[in-house]
């Protein structure tokens, strides 16, 4: 059985898919780059447990086939794919990734009083916040709950453990990079912008003030393809979309992108791999954050 | 009168000199399930161990449940003279006795129901209710030597006082518990049986019961939320007190519910009733109830440095290491340590965790160890300085207790190789005997969704495999292979005399060891 067209190897286009992979516990495969199912060829969104089932189902044919015909050096193949299968398998149970964050969450007492604690929702951009040199608001109640990762469509099935039940002041959302990217398939602007705003009508119906954070700008300045080009024009879409709802909706929009552009590409000094933050990135946008988080403040005690 | 002290001296001479009783579950009403008294295995003939013998028991199978743990009893006066008998339960409402000698059956006894059990057995019958007897009985020395009283619950709720010798009651049945619970493994301290039972089996509220044996009172206690399943039933330590975990519920301690959490609970000696004396709840309780992560394994109670220390666990797969005194400190959430997770890294409540009970043993140079099973994967944050491979399916994981710096912890030290759902571990003289049960423990499936029934279950499990471990190391010394040709569920092992017993689903009773 031929099973390379099962196979697509791309560059770091999922925000985070490596580090998620790594993050449920399962060793780096062989090449963590490599997913299955061509990922630029798919027609449309459509169900997506059921396409999840069946790239278990090929994973589980591959499985077989390549334990059936076992050489000297296949059992290291055979333990990266039962790797990739494992993976597969964790993303089918918890798609929305509420494991990674639940039990922590349960373990928080209720804000105090006059505390105004903050969540910050996102995907590996905000999760790796605080992981380098850069630190992420310390003796501040922030909380950082970002998953590498992560679409927006994840992040709405999340939201309510882990940002209504924490019950914070501001909510900062930073979410739709890897639904670009095509983490599970493609996703219009529109789609994007919807599930924000579903998560933002959510917030305010529990008292929480929203901050809609701009999408950071990406580049190609590491020798990458240029797919990225792609990416740039739909950032700029959405991020028009999330100003305009935010102005609407009396929430806070955040500008990170002009902070961190120059021309069209995410200047190269905030960057490692040209989606990713470095620690001098985070450092430009934290003062940012504060602003947005004070004006959000602000407008709650009006 | 020189003539009468030879002949004694001959007579005593004769008597085996092995003296090691496995009279109740786990071993000891600590269940720390340490064969001290092992003389004959050792990790030096290990390697050398052997299929004694098997015998098959009539006993019929009840969803997943067939045999429960022997219990040994190394000389019991029977009317064939002396013999070491092994008191093995099965879940129809049947107690046998078999000669370990020789592998046969001396007497079986069937309790003759006063109750008419529903078709369908329990709770909608099922697996999680499965009816019949569920607790393992405990044995009790008589004041005469080589006088046994086995005592068991039945099916229908009765307490039952059986000769060891024969099989035949030594009291008449007593009301213990209302017919078709499902109680765990019975524990005998001063006098008074405890129990706890689970999953509201027959419609019955979970609680803990215990008979007082002198007065015939029971004395019961319930956590309003969650019932109490370590397969191995209570704990007890020195001051009487019995602990056992809470299952799925709520804990909420200001309105009296103790679900998913720890509680320890003490006869009134007046009265005879049960009274709650401390708890414990983990922090992030109200996750493991959302994600059904119960406190479900026995706890395993232990004297180290002066203290009387505790440790437990639970689906979501990490140990508690708690003092008798105050399990849970000042604010009952609170144990002197609480461990990473081990394993359980996808969060699943049907195939992952700790079930079942724990171990606990202390070496010559008084390094005391604790030792779990782990089902499923290991996590991958998880380390110890000794590993034997990828852990896909279960091990044994050994840990230290250790005291630094005036905390206390249980420092990982070795993990055991990949066992099929690795089930609670024996020492004995050095060696650790544990299992793979070979069972499908999936609950829930791509293509129908939750479908916990023994018809699906039962035809993807496959066979357990026994183990003996060096204690020290966690090394491999000898493995069963191929030689048990079925499963188990919800049962476990016993140690004694030389001797490694396990049943199976299909009503086998293996008897492993060293040939003479």
């Amino acid at each position: 059985m031929n099973t390379a067209h099962l196979r697509r190897k791309i560059d770091s286009a999922h925000v985070g898919q490596v580090g998620n992979l790594r993050r449920i516990g399962n060793p780096p495969p062989v090449d963590s780059r490599i997913i299955y199912g061509p990922i630029a060829n798919r027609p449309q969104v459509t169900n997506l447990p059921h396409k999840m089932l069946i790239r278990l189902l090929l994973s589980c044919i591959v499985l077989g086939c390549t334990a059936g015909a076992q050489t000297p050096d296949s059992s290291q193949k055979i333990q990266a794919l039962e790797h990739q299968l494992a993976a597969q398998r964790h993303l089918l149970n918890d798609w929305g990734g509420l494991t990674r964050f639940g039990s922590e969450n349960t373990e928080l007492r209720p804000p105090a009083p006059g505390e105004s604690r903050v969540v910050f929702l996102g995907d590996q951009i905000t999760g790796q916040w605080g992981h380098g040199g850069a630190k992420f608001f310390p003796d501040k109640p922030y909380l950082n709950r970002g998953i590498a990762g992560q679409t927006t469509a994840q992040m709405l099935v999340r939201f309510r453990q882990d940002v209504i039940a924490l019950q914070p002041k501001v909510a900062v959302i930073l979410a739709g990079t890897n639904d670009i990217a095509g983490a599970f398939g493609l996703a219009t602007e529109e789609m994007i912008a919807d599930n924000i705003m579903t998560m933002t009508e959510l917030a305010k119906a529990h008292g929480i003030r929203v901050v809609l954070a701009s999408l950071t700008p990406v580049c190609d300045c590491f020798g990458k393809p240029s797919a990225r080009r792609r990416w740039q024009e739909k950032i700029v879409e959405v991020n028009e979309l999330l100003k305009d709802y935010a102005a609407r909706s009396g929430s806070v929009y955040l500008d990170y992108y002009s902070a961190l552009v120059e021309g069209e590409d995410l200047r190269k000094e905030f960057t490692a791999d040209g989606i990713l933050l470095n620690d001098a990135g985070y450092d430009a946008i934290a003062p940012l954050a504060e602003r947005a988080i004070a004006e959000a403040l602000r407008k709650v005690s009006l | 009168m020189r003539r009468f002290s030879l002949t004694m001296a001959i007579a005593l001479a004769c008597i085996p000199a092995w003296s090691a009783d496995w009279l109740t579950d786990g071993g000891n009403p600590q269940r720390t399930a340490w064969q001290k008294d092992e003389k004959i295995l050792s990790t030096t003939n290990a390697k050398d161990i052997k299929l004694l013998w098997k015998i098959k028991l009539d006993n019929e199978p009840r969803q997943m449940h067939n045999l429960f743990p022997p219990l040994i009893i190394e000389r019991v006066n029977t009317k064939g003279g002396p013999k070491q008998i092994a008191i093995e339960t099965g879940v129809s409402d049947n107690i046998y006795a078999i000669d370990v000698e020789t592998g046969k059956l001396i007497w079986k006894k069937h309790f003759l129901s006063t109750w008419t059990p529903p078709p369908a057995g329990g709770r909608n019958g099922g697996i999680l209710c499965p009816g019949g007897i569920t607790a393992t009985p405990v044995v009790a020395p008589a004041s005469t030597p080589g006088k046994y009283t086995v005592h068991v619950a039945s099916w229908d709720g009765m307490l039952h006082q059986l000769n060891a010798s024969d099989g035949e009651d030594l009291a008449p049945p007593a009301k213990f518990m209302p017919p078709n619970g499902k109680p765990y493994g019975l524990n005998l301290v001063n006098n008074v049986i405890y129990t706890h039972t689970a999953q509201g089996c027959g419609g019955n509220p979970n609680i803990v019961y215990a008979y007082d044996l002198a007065t015939h009172k029971v004395g019961t206690w319930g956590p309003a939320g969650g019932g109490m399943w370590g397969r191995s039933g209570p704990a007890i330590s020195s001051k009487g007190v019995m602990y056992t975990g809470t299952g799925d519920g709520r804990f909420s301690p200001e309105n009296g519910i103790f679900g998913n959490g720890i509680i320890g609970v003490k006869q009134n000696p007046e009265t005879k009733a049960l009274d709650l004396v401390d708890y414990y709840g983990p922090t992030n309780a109200e996750w493991l109830w959302k994600r059904d992560l119960d406190m479900q394994v026995t706890p395993v109670i232990f004297n180290y440095k002066g203290k009387e220390l505790m440790v437990d666990a639970g689906k979501e797969c990490r140990l508690y290491l708690m003092d008798t005194e105050s399990i849970g400190g000042d604010d009952h959430r609170t144990p002197l340590y609480r461990s990473p997770l081990l394993c359980n890294e996808d969060v699943n409540f049907a195939s992952a965790g700790i079930w079942g009970s724990l171990a606990s043993w202390e070496d010559a140079k008084g390094t005391r160890w604790v030792l779990t099973p782990i089902w499923g994967a290991k996590h991958s944050a998880f380390k110890a300085p000794v590993e034997y491979g990828e852990v896909k399916y279960g091990a044994v994981v050994a840990f230290k207790v250790e005291e630094k710096n005036g905390k206390w912890q249980l420092t990982p030290t070795w993990i055991s190789r990949d066992m099929n759902r690795a089930e609670p571990p024996v020492i004995a003289n050095g060696v650790i005997f544990a299992y793979g049960n070979g069972e499908d423990t999936d609950q829930a499936y791509p293509d129908v969704g939750l479908a916990d029934t023994a018809d699906r279950r039962i035809p993807g499990s496959t066979r357990a495999v026994l183990y003996a471990l060096d204690a020290q190391t966690g090394k491999e010394l000898w493995s069963s292979g191929d030689q048990i040709t079925a499963w188990n569920h919800w049962t476990g092992l016993s140690v004694a005399n030389g001797r490694v017993y396990i049943a199976t689903f299909d009503g086998n009773l293996y008897c492993f060891g060293i040939k003479k």
